[in-house]
């Protein structure tokens, strides 16, 4: 069976800079939960944003179901909206807006109709534990509150793969609790999931653990 | 996979603008500020040429005297006055200087002139001439000396009649202030044919007249009243290299330039939109609408402040030439905008998501 998204020698550095990746190889498949950790500077994000296309590599190859992906870079924008969802460690919400209308955007950006965008966001949101939220601008839910919107807004729109780095980077133990809770709780089971995390509780939870050391990946027992 | 409806992406506009009530406001009162700024600069300036151009008309700025001492028509003078772009046309002949049973031994000048002239003298107060057949029409000044009005009777070399009209020819004509004019028909040869041109017919004035009177011999001598070279002002080279005539693309280029900042710091927003699947043709209309919204409310605004503060500092409304020029420059200045404005929105959306996202 295809890897829901594979890294095939992928090499990268900024610049003329030192390579922050020395011929990596990754394949997550459909429904699996892979934590990537590593310390600050590794080269975590670099890797879920050549993953998930926002960053093409120096060297080597991405695919996304098997298939490699086009240089075109307008058909890169066209697979990562279709294929990837994120929650970044920074919140990202439109502030003046309710929970509802944030969750909603990711599905009105594939056409899906302002009613029916509504109604899955709303079933989104409850499967984050802020039905009761929905109607509130976001200016007034807590940290964790918005982190779980933002998880919300990720799966509502059924991506094939959820690009997660550091998603309780910013919150406390309890409500780090909270949000991966979340996140399990509102993945689809074929939605793959490629979390970057310093965090033991956010590995724990995964199928698999690799630690980035020196450019290259190494598979840790879980 | 869809794209965004247009509606729905309207919809979202809507609600960004609706939701950020301080940066709509600021927009909207800064183009007021500009547009109106703009209009009631335009609406001032084409006050003043519309005072002088009115001002050079009422002093006869439009009119041109052929004279000839060898005569000219006068039937052929009067008949001009149904020309089309001729408002009024007069034979003029000036008589001897006489005496007044009423003040021996001062001299005032005679005259007689066909009906329908004397509005050539006395612009935008014409006297009833049809009253006036058979009596005398005094000069202001020649009333005031004489001690006479409107009704009065005046004896002159043993002629009687009534006082028809007392004429006041100062603004247009003070040299005929002190003249005792009768009306007569256009019959015979005069000296001097006044025409009075619509301000619109610019061209060929002379040449008309110097056609018309041609078989009148060599002394022909056809001069516009006011001769233009005593007038430095154009109103029409002024009002094509006023200032201002280009200020509605700096002006525009302002308010989008304002709102090219109010998107730099809307950085992680477009990120956020990017970041979801929003094409950059789907972040243009975005931001078109974003910025239509304030900038068209605040620019009719500013041009509704501009309007009613000239109106209320003139005491009337603009002439629709003016309107019409203090409008097309608010129109401009905004479609400028408008045009420029959401530009910055796809630009913006040319860079890393993650980094934009991460933008404060």
């Amino acid at each position: 069976m295809n890897a829901a998204v594979a890294l095939e020698g992928v090499w990268h550095r900024y610049g003329s800079g030192p390579w922050v990746l020395e011929g990596l190889d990754l394949e997550v498949g459909a429904g699996e939960a892979v934590a990537v950790m590593g310390p600050s500077g590794s080269g975590k994000t670099t890797l879920l944003s050549i993953a998930g296309l926002l960053t093409e590599p120096t060297r080597g190859r991405v695919r996304l179901g098997g298939v490699p992906v086009p240089r075109s870079q307008r058909r890169r924008d066209r697979l990562r909206a279709e294929w990837f969802a994120w929650v970044f460690q920074t919140v990202n919400v439109l502030g003046h807006r309710t929970a509802e209308d944030n969750t909603a955007l990711s599905l009105l950006a594939r056409g899906v109709p302002r009613g029916e965008a509504t109604r899955q966001a709303r079933a989104a949101l409850g499967a984050v534990g802020l039905a009761d939220r929905a109607g509130s601008p976001v200016v007034d839910l807590s940290g964790g509150e918005l982190q779980r919107v933002c998880i919300a807004r990720a799966v509502a729109a059924a991506p094939k793969v959820v690009l997660a780095d550091e998603p309780t980077g910013q919150l406390d133990h309890a409500t780090s609790l909270r949000v991966l809770d979340a996140l399990w709780a509102a993945r689809r089971p074929d939605t793959a999931l490629l979390v970057a995390t310093h965090d033991p509780q956010v590995a724990e939870r995964c199928d698999r653990i690799l630690r980035l050391v020196d450019g290259r990946l190494i598979e840790e027992p879980t | 996979m869809g794209r965004w409806r247009l509606r729905d992406l309207a919809v979202d506009a809507v609600r960004n603008v609706a939701g950020t009530p301080a940066r709509s406001l600021l927009l909207g009162v800064v183009a007021a500020g500009v547009v109106g700024g703009l209009a009631f600069t335009e609406l001032a300036f084409t006050q003043g040429l519309l005072g002088f151009q009115a001002s050079f008309a009422a002093k006869g700025g439009h009119v041109v005297v052929a004279s000839n001492d060898d005569g000219l028509p006068a039937a052929r003078c009067a008949a001009l006055a149904a020309t089309p772009g001729i408002t009024g046309a007069a034979a003029v002949e000036p008589g001897a200087a006489v005496e007044t049973d009423v003040a021996p031994g001062t001299l005032f000048q005679t005259g007689r002139i066909t009906a329908g002239g004397l509005r050539l003298f006395t612009a935008g107060t014409p006297p009833e001439v049809a009253e006036a057949a058979d009596r005398w029409i005094l000069g202001a000044a020649a009333a005031d000396e004489l001690g006479l009005e409107p009704g009065m009777w005046l004896s002159i070399d043993g002629e009687s009649r009534q006082v028809g009209a007392v004429v006041d020819t100062e603004d247009r004509n003070p040299q005929i202030a002190r003249w005792i004019l009768t009306i007569a028909p256009p019959v015979g040869d005069v000296t001097q044919c006044w025409v009075e041109y619509a301000p619109g017919a610019q061209s060929g004035r002379i040449e008309l007249l110097d056609t018309i009177f041609a078989d009148t011999g060599d002394n022909l001598v056809v001069r516009p009243w006011i001769r233009l070279d005593e007038f430095a002002r154009n109103p029409i080279e002024e009002l094509a290299t006023r200032p201002q005539r280009n200020a509605w693309v700096a002006a525009g280029l302002l308010l989008a330039a304002l709102w090219w900042l109010a998107t730099w710091f809307r950085r992680a927003h477009i990120g956020l939109y990017r970041a979801v699947g929003t094409s950059p043709t789907a972040l243009l209309i975005l931001g078109f609408v974003e910025a239509a919204l304030p900038l068209i409310v605040g620019a009719a605004a500013g041009t509704l402040w501009a309007t009613a503060a000239w109106a209320a500092g003139t005491g009337g409304f603009p002439d629709p030439d003016q309107a019409r020029i203090a409008v097309r420059a608010a129109a401009s200045t905004l479609l400028v905008a408008l045009a420029a404005a959401p530009l910055l929105w796809p630009l913006t959306g040319r860079g890393s998501v993650a980094q934009q996202l991460k933008d404060r």
